[in-house]
């Protein structure tokens, strides 16, 4: 029944530049997508291995790290078990996780765009994907704190709320919705001559 | 369902859809498919420019159809 009645959409000469300039976006998140996943995969080889073996490193390194360690930790840092690491490296993967789903979903975001894929259903998705992990990087944010917490039994917790994620979150997810139902209005209205 | 009767008005008054089209104002696609009775509505504007070039009445154009 939705054959081809809604027209295809002239962009104004203006829209290119918006195109070009998404393209540099696009791979903007690309380079930063790929270094968060380096990082990631980093961060927990570092975890798993390279933090009981400080002392085969450096001696100074260790000793430093470990007093350092000491002014918020009640646990000893040689008494990291290889089950508390494995959990601190899962809270780590946990922690980041959010940060690159919200760099893939922007990435592919602007790559619509660069397509001149501006109000379709799947730039919409992604804005939505886009919103629910940025409130999601905000909830996560304070479980995994609250695990880093008792993994690490860290003596005075400095709390951190990101609530400023929350709230963009929020809004991206709202703003998201709204774009949704004004596409599901003009794609009723294009079928009907 | 309610079927339009756009081709039996047109080959009534001997009129060629292209015409139609044109003189009404839509594309010969969107044309196409109100003949099919593909779309989901039709603007009160669009009826009146239609009867206005068959000189019929609302009624020529639309049927209801059990079905």
């Amino acid at each position: 029944m939705t054959t081809d009645i809604t027209p295809h959409l002239q962009m104004p000469a203006s829209f290119d530049r918006a195109r070009r300039i998404s393209v540099v976006i696009v791979l903007l998140f690309d380079i930063v997508f790929w270094l968060a996943c380096a990082f990631v995969v980093a961060g927990s080889l570092a975890l798993l291995f390279v933090l009981p073996n400080l002392a085969a490193i450096s001696a100074e390194l260790a000793g430093t790290a470990a007093t350092e360690w000491a002014k918020y930790s009640s646990l000893p840092l040689a008494g990291i078990s290889i089950g508390r690491r494995l959990l601190l490296t899962a809270d780590f993967m946990v922690a980041m996780a959010p940060g690159l789903f919200i760099l893939f979903h922007g990435r592919k975001l602007f790559a619509g765009f660069a397509r001149g894929v501006v109000f379709t259903e799947a730039s919409i998705a992604h804005l939505k994907a886009l919103g629910f992990w940025l409130i999601g990087s905000a909830v996560l944010g304070v479980v995994v704190q609250l695990l880093f917490f008792a993994i690490a039994q860290i003596r005075h917790p400095d709390f951190d709320m990101h609530l400023v994620s929350f709230l963009y979150g929020a809004m991206t997810y709202v703003a998201a919705y709204v774009m949704d139902e004004a596409r599901r209005i003009a794609a009723d209205n294009a079928e009907i001559v | 369902m309610i079927m339009v009767n756009l081709d039996v008005m047109l080959a009534k008054r001997k009129m060629r859809s292209k015409e139609l089209a044109e003189r009404i104002g839509i594309t010969e696609a969107n044309l196409s498919l109100l003949k099919s009775s593909k779309v989901k509505g039709v603007r009160f504007e669009t009826l009146d420019k239609i009867c206005a070039a068959l000189e019929c009445q609302p009624g020529d154009l639309l049927e209801y159809r059990v079905e």
